[in-house]
């Protein structure tokens, strides 16, 4: 019955798309709108069908249904209900179908916004794009990803979802959130596959796209920031990020996507850097395919690939597609991507942008190195090997600095070309709060070169933020804080909160290993830790031993470990957060006996809250970013035929 | 110009690439392969050897073993509560004492200490671990 359901609703998605992408196609040959329009309800249809399949696959695992290999794999009789629901994407074939609902949902939604442009032939072709997306996502559940298979043996009951996925409740939005970042850059990248095309290369494709974009680069940074955050809070290792292939995986298209929300604001200015805003969003879109490849065939042994499955050849060889027609594409297209304008001068707006841009692409290149090198060696040599952590530390450093410099002065240089004293003046008090910031860190101790480096560029680009935003308020008010610009520099001001977190986490944490009797007390990096004794709590699916630990005689703590009754032992660390630190505590080894000795980690973590704060910054910010803001121009419609050389009337805008 | 600079950071690149790669060798590969030998740093994974794991003041003492040979690792730092006799492990860390021809057992000294489990390894500390270990 399930099983029926969901490959039923598979069978919909997949046969909608693909009579979506013919009535479409059919439509623009003969030019019949009517086709267009009945290719655009296929759209519905899609939705409809993935939906049911979504709903076939949970009413599986909440009726334990176990005649379905993926239940046996991931259902469990003992798992809490909620994190029975979202153990569908958990694993391989649920997370496929958890990304194709995503991609319907966005395809019906592009449908309904554009509904009155629909024959226009860029729209006709965008929707091609994503309906032959969505085909192939359709077809892998119903080829090597099926999450309806009928397993060959009985079970009775299963072992619920990986142990390390069902002890935080972040899990249940982490990945759909991910997915709706990683998802939504398929929009702008059809839209752009689109003009490519139909050879509309003006700036009417990015103006149509750029809040879905921003969407888009919003979720994908709350998706990366709630996964360092769970990684913070389950993994016990004591640190968010460990330039794990899988985090880089997703930190890729961010890194290309910051890259081109960027650079479009060039080609939208003055009309440059065509083909390198193409390559970017095609870039972006190749990488979140890689991102699924890499997690999901299995090709890394990390903690979050659990699963591994024949899938690997599907998806690189739709990378390697991707990748091989939007290169011909931009090739073939060449000589309409000629820019109208040149850069100035150096110091000017755009010129910036150029620099932040290469800064980006060389930053997003050295993490793909790192994380594609060993899987490269592997296949040639046959070594495993893996490149660790010094290899990305001592290139994205100097990097992630200059992009704060660059972050500083961008932002108050005028378009075209600045003169000295504009800049002198227009940079002189975010320069004071750099020396500021860079005074006050060595004041509260804080020494070595690099960090104080991170929080004096960080004092300054935030002071560059801050006087744009209050510039920007004085004149106009609370707009002064929504519209593109505006709220950009509250993203800004959200990543500097981000980059100075980090900076201080990295260079001052500082580990200790402690072994205490109970209500034996420890001083660790100058707070007491005292041990007050063991608890053991039985649940459903496991069994939680809690260390009762007081954290400088004001609260207890309770890191644990849980055994689950899988067979697998996880450590729940505890953390005391604080604005100025935290003090993270996990259980290294329960007592052997009653009144034993427990062995704790203590990491002391200074500033690690405000990472999720600046994430949460950074979020907001995008949000206002995507609000109209007072000056938005009216904009060509995407259906307006567009004489050739509107391009050019357009550069001046 | 502009290919010196090039040339530059890609040296720079491949040299800071290499110098951060860490391999993994089977116990049986020590001193065999070039990458599991001398005093480079790797990862060496095998089956804790029974009756061989003795607690020292700063970590466990215990044997290892893959596909015949045996590997003495002294280990520094607690061990995850995971460990015991029997299980595969990996360690990370380098060899101090020389292969069996140069006299003596050949023995590894490791920080960071993963364990197997089920069918993952446990993610103590970041990096790559393969699942597929025999």
């Amino acid at each position: 019955m399930n099983a029926a359901l969901g490959i039923a609703g598979v069978t919909i998605g997949l046969g909608a798309a693909l009579l979506g992408v013919i009535s479409v196609l059919a439509g623009l040959r003969q030019k019949r709108p009517r086709f267009i329009a009945a290719g655009a309800r296929y759209s519905v249809i899609g939705l409809a069908g993935t939906v049911l399949a979504f709903a076939g696959m949970e009413r599986a695992l909440i009726t334990r249904d176990f005649r379905l290999a993926y239940v046996q794999k991931v259902g469990g009789r003992a798992t809490p209900p909620l994190f029975n629901f979202a153990s569908l994407w958990s694993s391989l074939e649920g997370s496929i179908l958890l990304w194709t609902l995503v991609l319907a949902l966005y395809v019906a939604l592009v449908v309904r916004k554009f509904r009155r442009r629909l024959d226009d032939p860029l729209m006709g072709w965008a929707l091609i794009v994503m309906f032959t997306i969505s085909a192939f996502f359709n077809a892998l559940m119903l080829g090597p990803a099926n999450p309806f298979r009928i397993a060959a043996t009985v079970a009775a009951d299963g072992p619920g979802p990986n142990p390390l996925l069902q002890n935080h409740v972040l899990m249940l939005f982490h990945p759909p959130i991910l997915y709706l970042g990683l998802v939504g850059f398929s929009v702008p990248f059809a839209f752009a596959t689109a003009a490519l095309i139909t050879g509309r290369l003006g700036e009417g494709w990015l103006v149509e796209t750029r809040r879905w974009t921003l969407f888009a680069w919003g979720f994908l940074t709350i998706g990366i920031v709630l996964g360092a955050w769970w990684s913070y809070e389950v993994t016990g290792w004591g640190g968010y990020w460990s330039w794990d292939p899988v985090e880089n995986a997703v930190f890729l298209p961010w890194l290309t996507g910051t890259a081109y929300i960027h650079s479009v604001m060039v080609q939208e200015r003055r009309g440059m850097l065509r083909v390198w805003n193409l390559s970017l969003l095609c870039a972006t879109f190749s990488l979140t395919i890689l991102e699924t490849f890499l997690t999901r065939s299995g090709v890394l042994d990390s903690v979050h690939s659990f699963s591994e499955s024949d899938i690997g050849p599907w998806l690189l060889s739709f990378f390697g597609l991707v990748v091989a027609v939007t290169i011909a594409l931009i090739g073939w297209r060449g000589d309409r991507l000629r820019s109208p304008g040149t850069i100035d001068s150096p110091v000017s707006r755009e010129a910036a942008f150029l620099v932040n841009n290469l800064l980006f692409a060389a930053f997003a290149f050295v993490v793909l190195l790192g994380t594609v090198f060993p899987l490269v060696v592997e296949a040639v040599r046959g070594d495993r090997l893996s490149v660790g952590r010094p290899f990305f530390d001592r290139m994205t450093t100097p990097i992630g600095l200059a992009l704060l410099t660059m972050m500083a002065i961008a932002p108050v240089l005028p378009w075209r070309k600045a003169s000295g004293e504009l800049l002198r003046a227009r940079l002189l008090w975010p320069a004071w709060m750099g020396v500021g910031a860079l005074v006050f860190a060595a004041a509260v101790g804080a020494r070595g070169f690099t960090p104080l480096v991170a929080f004096g560029l960080g004092g300054f680009a935030g002071g560059a933020a801050l006087r744009q935003v209050v510039l920007a308020s004085r004149r106009q008010g609370w707009r002064g804080f929504v519209g593109r610009a505006n709220g950009g520099m509250i993203v800004h001001l959200g990543v500097v909160i981000v980059a100075v977190a980090v900076a201080a986490s990295q260079s001052y944490a500082k580990v200790a290993e402690v072994k205490l009797k109970p209500n034996e007390s420890a001083i660790v990096h100058g707070h007491t830790i005292t041990y007050l004794g063991m608890e053991t709590v039985q649940e459903s699916n496991r069994i939680t031993q809690k260390a009762r630990v007081r954290v400088d005689g004001d609260g207890v703590y309770a890191p644990a470990l849980q055994s689950y009754d899988r067979g697998d032992v996880v450590a729940t660390p505890s953390v005391r957060v604080g604005l100025k630190g935290d003090v993270y505590l996990s259980l290294d080894q329960p007592p052997a006996t009653s009144g034993g000795a427990v062995g704790l980690k203590v990491v002391s973590e200074p500033l690690a809250m405000w990472l999720w704060v600046g994430g949460g910054i950074m979020a907001g910010g995008t949000a206002l970013a995507a609000f109209p803001g007072r000056r938005r121009r009216p904009t060509d419609p995407v259906s307006a035929p567009l004489p050739v050389d509107r391009e050019l009337v357009a550069v001046d805008g | 110009m502009l290919s010196v600079v090039l040339v530059a950071v890609a040296f720079l690149l491949f040299k800071f690439l290499t110098s951060a790669t860490m391999y993994f060798c089977d116990a049986d590969q020590v001193g065999v392969k070039s990458e599991c030998s001398g005093d480079k740093r790797f990862r060496l994974r095998g089956a804790v050897v029974e009756g061989t794991v003795k607690n020292t003041a700063d970590g466990v003492d215990f044997d290892v073993v893959l596909n015949g040979k045996t590997i003495h690792v002294q280990h520094t730092g607690s061990p995850p509560q995971l460990f015991r006799e029997g299980i595969q492990v990996v360690v990370e860390g380098k060899l101090v004492a020389g292969p069996p021809d140069g006299g003596g057992p050949t023995t590894f000294a490791s920080d960071q200490l993963l364990v197997k489990h089920g069918e993952e390894y446990r993610k103590k500390n970041p990096g790559r671990v393969p699942a597929d270990a025999p």
